[in-house]
């Protein structure tokens, strides 16, 4: 935290403006620049380097004893299969619903569009294990409310077990749907609907206009979806936490998890698995990079002079809609309520008229007197609160460097800041715990973990605000500063910053709304005094209070619906005038 | 005033080997006078924001001179480099560079509240702003949003910014490039209004060759990093030094032809078409390759069935004719080439009919020729 903090955009005052002119210019700018690479390098590579040492050395030195005694655990192929049908799976579920609901959002004329807004996006808010839990109770076997209802109408054979892997891939998909939903949103916004216009005029049909014109031209913005959801997949913790181990359907997340929490502790496994898997999702985002590289010449699609036109869908209007609402209630508040109805029973009741009679808010008062879910609050709170602070003046600066210090190697600070996007949580965990566990620093099982482990991961989700909005400011207003007699510190402080600030802020709402759902780093690295929230409901979960668990997760999902409606609201309201 | 000596400045070639270095300003020499309007015109790429942007020192030059009023900005030999924001120059630029975030107000007083005039006392900034204002015409919406102002209210809120430090120098990169035509030239008006009225020292970058030649004291053409000419308008325009200067500079007409001798009338040049005689010559002596310049303008339409021949008579038929409102654009057909001529909207001929034109020498010059010109035009 001091480290960062040293680092904040405030070079000395004499720092001679506009970063390389001038010949006694450099020395306080060029020093900012070598800490900032010197802190990003820490914070990305040294995780890497104490994985690969601690995966290829044994006591006796550099061996690779550990990726066979990984490899030849039993039901290791069971696992890479499942790993990989489970990422598939829930790929294709998600990139299905995500490209239909931002196709009917952007080029239809569908009623209900801000239903479908809804839909696609709230999934994102509610974390990702109350996701899962709240599916537990309405898609497991027995007591699934979904399951039940289908087997009194007489449906049986429409059920799907959630603890099955076609049960751990729907779930999955649905909560990841949003995620295509953005990236194709994008790309169905950026399409000239001309190029559409011009095959209706030549006498297509619209459904044969939207397979011959508008997928192909969306092919690579959709061939570049399904690889990250994939690579997410791969990633994914929750749902194969709480749904594949008790089932037994083990990925490399879950195996990773177990190996930590057996007796004797396997660090080697752990390491070995950690890095397979980062193999894994680096090739893959390296693959969508290339692929986004070549659909460059499908861009048709460079964001001036049109606006998407709706394609009218005449008499299917209504169906879709229907079908999109029915998505809708699936997706967004069957869980919810589902989680409501929970929190509001001392114990866990089928949903029914009798059951109406025992509804309390006891499980609301529990929460408090339940040892740790205040402190888990509060911990949580911080931490978001201090690491959404520290990533985004930190990258706010990095993307300065990247875009405007025209120092040599400056984009080279870009793709470092990024590279944690293809560290899956639990992996950075993982590296973490190698680092401090034997450090003499006394970091481990604090909250100062917590807050690198999230500092880490979130950089790339800062550096890609910072940098779109530092990109929107043109170099002449920096230049005008700089003529108007303003030193650098002037500059970045009066002109860039509050120019950036729509995006810092965006961001920064972002980063804490991912940070109070993070799991998959912090269950690796808490400790008694560290718990957060997500691990709290974790716990709650293992112990069976799952009327607590309730209680918490509603109001949590509530707390962050409220902050992501404010941001959207002081977003718009510091973004009206346009830059 | 302003002393530019012997001004370099490379640039890495982004696409091509690590050591390609473009040349953008290659070797620029020029002085400005107190109180003129100094223009650099050129196309896109010559180099005239680059010499602008070492000016003003957002460009750091790689070896030459620059001294405002005695007071050396920079000198490669003497090792000195003036930071940009301790040069006191006023800038405006292409896209006036308003900052969205503050009001008419705060963007002008930005000057006065950062670097060395951070002490400046309220009372002073507030009446430096408010004179400043006055000077552009935009007292009144001193609290409005900067963002609010439509293109030429930005313009001048600019101008206003750039002149409340009272700078020594007035660096004007394509400030009116961004406005619609009839704004533009009105607001043509009114920067030479202000100019001459502030008596400032103005440096003034721009592409488009009527601004330069209205608003100017002295103009430098310039072309691949160097000037190519350098004298007031009148001679700029009537006077063209080389063909690219005559071709950028208006509309001319190019015949290729030799020089054959001089007579007590100028010179007589050979061309494909015939004999022309012209009164100037520029670089070029008897026996040399040459090009004759004739703007559209000075070449005078005569009806065929007057008179064959004559001196500086060369007889074509109308190609092409285009109405343009206030004048007649004809394009003729000589036997081997081609030329533009321009006349009053009165005379009307129609295509095909055979024309005489006649080439007054006192307007035609003969330019050397250059190495690979695409033709004429």
């Amino acid at each position: 935290m001091t480290q960062l903090a040293d680092a904040g955009p405030a070079p000395s005052p004499d720092a001679a403006p506009g970063a390389e002119r001038g010949p006694r210019r450099p020395r306080a700018v060029y020093v900012l620049g070598v800490v900032v690479l010197a802190i990003l390098a820490y914070l990305v590579l040294s995780p890497l380097f104490y994985l690969a040492w601690r995966g290829l050395t044994t006591g006796e030195g550099f061996s690779l004893a550990n990726i066979s005694a990984a490899y030849s655990v039993e039901g290791t192929p069971e696992m890479l299969v499942n790993s990989f049908v489970f990422a598939f799976g829930s790929a294709a579920v998600s990139t299905v619903s995500g490209t239909a609901l931002a196709f009917f959002c952007v080029r239809s004329n569908a009623p209900l569009k801000p239903l479908l807004y809804a839909a696609s996006i709230v999934p994102l808010i509610i974390p990702g294990i109350l996701f899962t839990i709240a599916w537990v109770f309405l898609l497991s076997e027995d007591v699934g409310v979904i399951n039940i209802l289908l087997r009194s109408v007489g449906l049986d054979f429409l059920q799907i077990d959630a603890f099955s892997l076609l049960g751990m891939a729907l779930i999955d998909g649905m909560h990841l749907s949003p995620l295509v939903f953005l990236l194709m949103f994008a790309a169905f916004k950026a399409t000239d609907p001309a190029l559409e216009e011009s095959a209706l005029m030549s006498g297509a049909s619209v459904p044969s206009v939207i397979r011959k014109v508008t997928l192909p031209l969306v092919r690579p913005a959709l061939f570049g979806a399904i690889l990250v959801m994939v690579v997410r997949g791969l990633e994914s913790f929750e749902t194969p936490a709480v749904l594949g181990i008790p089932s037994g359907n083990w990925v490399f997340t879950s195996r990773i998890y177990q190996a930590l929490h057996t007796y004797p502790v396997r660090y080697d496994i752990a390491a070995i698995y950690s890095i397979s898997l980062l193999l894994l999702t680096v090739a893959g985002l390296l693959f969508v990079q290339r692929v986004n590289r070549r659909g460059e010449r499908f861009q048709t699609i460079s964001g001036k002079g049109f606006r998407p036109r709706p394609l009218d869908l005449g008499r299917w209007r209504w169906p879709v809609s229907v079908l999109f609402a029915l998505y809708f209630v699936v997706v967004v508040v069957l869980p919810v309520a589902i989680l409501v109805w929970m929190s509001l029973l001392p114990y866990y009741q089928t949903p029914s008229i009798d059951a109406l009679d025992t509804l309390t808010l006891r499980n609301y008062e529990r929460m408090f007197d339940m040892p740790g879910v205040v402190d888990a609050v509060r911990n949580s709170a911080i931490l978001a609160v201090t690491s959404a602070t520290a990533v985004m003046l930190f990258t706010s600066v990095v993307a300065w460097f990247v875009l405007k210090s025209r120092m040599r190697g400056a984009r080279f600070l870009e793709t470092l800041a990024s590279f944690p996007l293809a560290m899956p949580g639990l992996v950075l965990g993982v590296a973490l715990i190698f680092i401090y566990l034997r450090s003499p620093l006394p970091i481990y099982g604090t909250l100062l973990i917590l807050f690198i482990a999230y500092v880490t991961r979130y950089l790339p989700y800062g550096i890609r605000y910072a940098t779109s909005s530092l990109g929107q400011v043109s170099a002449e207003l920096e230049d005008s500063a700089q003529m108007s007699g303003a030193t650098w510190r002037d500059t970045f402080r009066r002109v860039v910053v509050p120019l950036m600030a729509p995006g810092i802020v965006a961001g920064w709402v972002y980063i804490v709304v991912v940070s109070v759902r993070e799991l998959s780093s912090s269950i690796l690295l808490y400790s008694q005094d560290t718990r957060v929230l997500s691990v709290t409901i974790w716990e709650l979960w293992e112990n069976g209070e799952t009327g607590v668990l309730a209680a918490v997760g509603v109001v949590m999902v509530v707390a962050l619906m409220i902050l992501v409606g404010v941001a959207y609201k002081l977003g718009a309201r510091v973004g009206v005038r346009d830059l | 005033m302003l002393q530019v000596d012997a001004l370099c400045k490379a640039f890495k070639e982004e696409t091509a080997s690590k050591h390609d270095r473009v040349h953008a300003v290659d070797d620029v020499t020029f002085t400005v006078e107190e109180g003129q309007f100094f223009t650099l015109l050129g196309p896109s790429g010559c180099g005239k924001t680059t010499t602008l942007r070492c000016i003003a020192g957002l460009e750091r030059p790689d070896t030459g001179e620059i001294v405002v009023d005695d007071h050396v900005l920079f000198s490669h030999d003497r090792r000195i480099s003036i930071a940009a924001n301790e040069r006191n120059l006023g800038m405006v630029f292409q896209s006036y560079a308003i900052w969205p975030h503050m009001n008419v107000f705060d963007n002008v007083a930005f000057p006065l509240r950062v670097g060395k005039r951070r002490r400046t006392p309220k009372a002073e900034v507030t009446e430096r702003v408010e004179r400043a204002l006055n000077v552009v015409e935009l007292g009144h919406l001193a609290g409005r949003y900067a963002t609010k102002l439509s293109g030429g209210q930005q313009q001048r809120l600019a101008l206003a910014r750039a002149l409340v430090i009272e700078p020594k120098l007035l660096l004007l990169d394509e400030p009116l490039s961004n406005l619609d035509a009839k704004l533009r030239e009105s607001l043509r008006f009114e920067l030479k209004r202000l100019q001459r009225e502030q008596g400032i020292t103005t440096v003034y970058v721009t592409h488009d060759q009527s601004e330069a030649l209205s608003m100017s004291n002295a103009v430098a053409v310039m072309k691949d990093g160097r000037i190519s000419q350098l004298g007031d308008p009148f001679d700029i325009y009537l006077k063209p030094a080389n063909p690219f200067v005559a071709d950028f500079v208006g509309t001319t007409n190019f015949i290729d032809g030799v020089v054959r001798e001089q007579t007590p009338d100028g010179w007589v040049v050979h061309t494909a078409d015939g004999p022309l005689t012209v009164a100037a010559t520029s670089g070029v002596g008897v026996g040399d390759e040459c090009v004759v310049c004739v703007r559209p303008e000075h070449v005078e339409v005569l009806r065929d069935d007057s008179s064959t021949g004559g001196d500086n008579v060369l007889t074509g038929e109308v190609q092409t004719r285009l109405f343009v409102g206030e004048a007649m654009e004809y394009q003729v057909r000589l036997p081997n080439s081609q030329l533009q001529c321009r006349t009053p909207a009165a005379a009307r001929l129609s295509s095909g009919k055979p024309v005489s034109l006649h080439l007054p020498p006192a307007h035609c010059t003969a330019l050397p020729r250059p190495e690979a010109r695409a033709g004429s035009r």
